[in-house]
């Protein structure tokens, strides 16, 4: 494979030729030449593309991902799933353990593997730390990570038992594995759904306080400096929990978190029609909260904005609210989404949050715009715009409150290694 | 203005002053008739209201049932406890199916929050809330309102404080909305545990002592403690809740003063409020029942003026 990108800006802070307008000639899935000027072709058979105003970045990295396969195929699969990625400018997803049976043995990881070997987009298989993700005996971690698993975590399960965290660090610590948990204490959230406060208030709907994160986070940080180990919280949704990482990092812990896209740009006063699009974990929080939450990207306390992609069949959604299950699609909106954010922070310093931050986190190969890397890169239009339907919705599901919108942004292709897709 | 600006009634919260105020000044009309030897008006001939209760209920229903009646609408009674979902049946496809037998209005009671909003969302009828899990009770909130101006003359700054289990409790957000939108002033009481944390959002005064909550009120609104629907204990014992919650008529004496005491009903006697209470001079209980039909009668005429 041959190609080049004429013409072509590039959006990357870890590459000598930010922000510039460039040539770039990838060979046989390496990046060959990158040039501002004119590039000749050798091979007759280079694939030339006009990128003339369109942007590039390292390949997007998706950290939370629900493809749902095995168990829910209807939902979602490995394959539909991988194929919205790719067509969403994904080149990498982290897939959480939740499906049935939970991802849980080598076989399990072996199976996402091999179903997703020939999709443009990598799958990273996490796997569940406890057995069934009911949180009382550790998986068989050494041999999940021998087979590929890429961290460990009870993905949409929070790990309650105190014990239990403490033993899961101290033994992927073995291998310098990574344990995400989504911050979350089931004593005070277990009959809520959704964030406590004037709107929970008004609507009847049971609230979830900020404090269930908080004191999850608190209790997780304090085994963490006990034990050890390398920690990620997942959907971090409140102000406080800002502050809480926030000194944690000071004292030198070692901590990352990430936050949903949803929590970056809804707040909880759309729960008040009993849109269950709405009903989500973490739940929508208020605006002090995604204000807070959005200096801490800009400061650089959150490191990763995931898609908290979570596909629900409608039998599942429309229903009474309190019936409803959690979650919504979110891989197709997500860089719409992200540029309605690019209003407060800069669009390259919102790239590296899905791009190279979850890469460091993961210690996967850094792949950004340099001569010689392996080529992981994402083209897109910022000025772009599309109206969102069922037509073009490319889930299995339609659990989305953008359904309908006109949205801005396209994504115009990927490339990992040696594979592209263009949508044009 | 002769016509509510919704096709349907599904909360407090989207009513305005003038609305209330059409539909009091409606039940006043319905409560006339009310009077007459023949209780009846052929206003609902042409209609046909489904009262789909999803969870217990005995006045309401009763007392829908009769205003619909007095209208001489067709009425068509549905009563599930779930039992439908337990068959496998969506809530949609229930409601679907009652709804090609051309229903005009449905009255819904159902124990989630949101369920009429998401039925009025999916069907043409005109939806009723009914009373939805702990969001809204609006037909309650308005007979409340209607038989404290019924009583006082008007509510623009009186003052009404609602007892006990807030938490659990529609008829108190609903009541707390409508009462503001009149211009009352408006207090909650009752144990910490069961007063919802943001209330104050809702621009009331939050008091934990009965006795104090009773001396500043004009009106005291006791409320059912929602045993049923408390999934976890919210206080230690109904003694001790009957005890330091509970109004008796020793309690009412020591404030040398006139006080109305209302209550939603179904009574707990002896837990949140003593039978003498409930059954003396200061007790307006039974007049909310009997103003109940006289304003369920004025929602249904009005909303029936919405219907094509």
């Amino acid at each position: 494979m041959s190609l080049l990108l004429k013409s072509i800006i590039v959006v990357d802070l870890n590459s000598k030729y930010n922000s510039k307008k460039v040539n770039i000639l990838i060979n046989n899935g390496i990046i060959d030449k990158i040039s501002s000027s004119k590039i000749n072709l050798k091979n007759s058979n280079t694939k030339v593309i006009d990128c003339n105003g369109m942007m590039v970045s390292n390949g997007w990295f998706d950290f939370r991902t629900n493809f749902c396969d095995p168990g829910h195929e209807h939902k979602e699969d490995l394959t539909s799933g991988s194929n919205l990625a790719s067509s969403s400018g994904f080149t990498d997803i982290l897939l959480m353990p939740n499906t049935n049976p939970v991802l849980q043995s080598k076989n399990d990881i072996y199976y996402v593997k091999n179903k997703t070997e020939n999709s443009l987009s990598t799958i990273h298989p996490t796997a569940a730390i406890t057995k069934n993700t009911d949180g009382t005996q550790l998986n068989e971690i050494l041999d999940l990570n021998e087979a590929g698993a890429v961290a460990f975590t009870d993905g949409e399960k929070e790990l309650q038992n105190s014990d239990m965290m403490y033993k899961a660090l101290l033994y992927i610590k073995q291998f310098d594995g990574l344990l995400i948990n989504k911050p979350k204490d089931f004593s005070l959230s277990r009959l809520g759904i959704v964030n406590e406060g004037h709107n929970s208030t008004i609507s009847g709907l049971k609230g979830i306080p900020n404090i269930a994160e908080e004191i999850m986070l608190n209790r997780d940080l304090s085994i963490l400096k006990y034990s050890g180990g390398k920690l990620h919280f997942s959907g971090i949704s409140t102000k406080s929990s800002v502050d809480i990482i926030r000194k944690a990092k000071e004292e030198g812990l070692n901590v990352t978190c990430d936050v949903s896209i949803y929590n970056l740009l809804l707040d909880d006063s759309h729960i008040t029609n009993f849109d269950t699009n709405y009903k989500l974990d973490p739940p929508l929080r208020t605006k002090d909260d995604i204000d807070a939450l959005i200096k801490g990207l800009e400061d650089g306390i959150i490191d990763v904005i995931s898609s908290y992609h979570q596909p629900q069949n409608i039998e599942n959604k429309s229903v009474e609210f309190n019936n409803a299950e959690n979650g919504m699609i979110s891989l197709q909106t997500f860089f719409s989404n992200i540029l309605i954010l690019s209003s407060k922070i800069s669009l390259e310093s919102l790239i590296t949050k899905f791009t190279s931050n979850p890469r460091k986190i993961l210690n996967i190969e850094d792949r950004s715009i340099k001569v010689g890397s392996n080529a992981s890169m994402t083209i897109f239009d910022s000025n772009g715009s599309w109206d969102y339907t069922l037509d073009n919705n490319i889930s299995k599901s339609f659990n989305s409150p953008w359904l309908n919108w006109s949205l801005k942004g396209k994504v115009f292709g990927v490339i990992n290694s040696k594979k592209s897709k263009f949508n044009y | 203005m002769n016509k509510l600006n919704n096709k349907h009634l599904l909360g407090i919260k989207n009513l305005n002053y003038d609305e209330i105020d059409l539909i009091f000044n409606t039940a006043d009309k319905f409560k006339e008739v009310l009077t007459r030897p023949i209780k009846k008006v052929p206003s609902l001939r042409h209609i046909t209201v489904a009262n789909i209760f999803f969870e217990n209920s005995t006045r309401t229903k009763l007392s829908f049932e009769l205003a619909e009646k007095r209208l001489s609408a067709e009425i068509l009674n549905f009563s599930s406890l779930g039992s439908s979902i337990k068959k496998g049946e969506s809530l949609l496809d229930t409601i679907k199916n009652i709804l090609v037998m051309k229903v005009d209005i449905m009255v819904i009671r159902h124990s989630s929050p949101g369920v009429p909003q998401f039925i009025a969302n999916n069907v043409n009828a005109s939806v009723i809330n009914a009373g939805d899990g702990t969001h809204e009770h609006p037909t309650q909130a308005l007979l409340d309102a209607y038989s404290i101006k019924e009583k006082l003359g008007n509510i623009k700054n009186k003052k009404i404080t609602i007892i006990g289990d807030i938490i659990h409790s529609r008829v108190a957000i609903s009541n707390i909305l409508i009462l503001k939108k009149l211009g009352a002033k408006v207090m909650v009481c009752g144990p910490k545990t069961l007063i919802p944390k943001y209330i104050s959002s809702l621009d009331v005064i939050v008091e934990n002592n009965i006795k104090k909550a009773l001396k500043w009120a004009d009106v005291a609104n006791v409320l059912r403690v929602q045993l049923e629907r408390q999934k976890e204990k919210y206080f230690p014992s109904l003694r001790e809740y009957s005890l330091y919650f509970g109004i008796n008529n020793k309690l009412l004496k020591s404030l040398q003063k006139d006080l109305i005491i209302m209550h939603p009903g179904p009574i707990n006697r002896g837990i949140e409020i003593s039978s003498d209470v409930a059954d003396s001079s200061s007790s307006i209980i039974l007049n909310q029942v009997e103003n109940g039909v006289a304003i369920r009668m004025a929602i249904l005429y009005l909303l029936s003026h919405n219907i094509k």
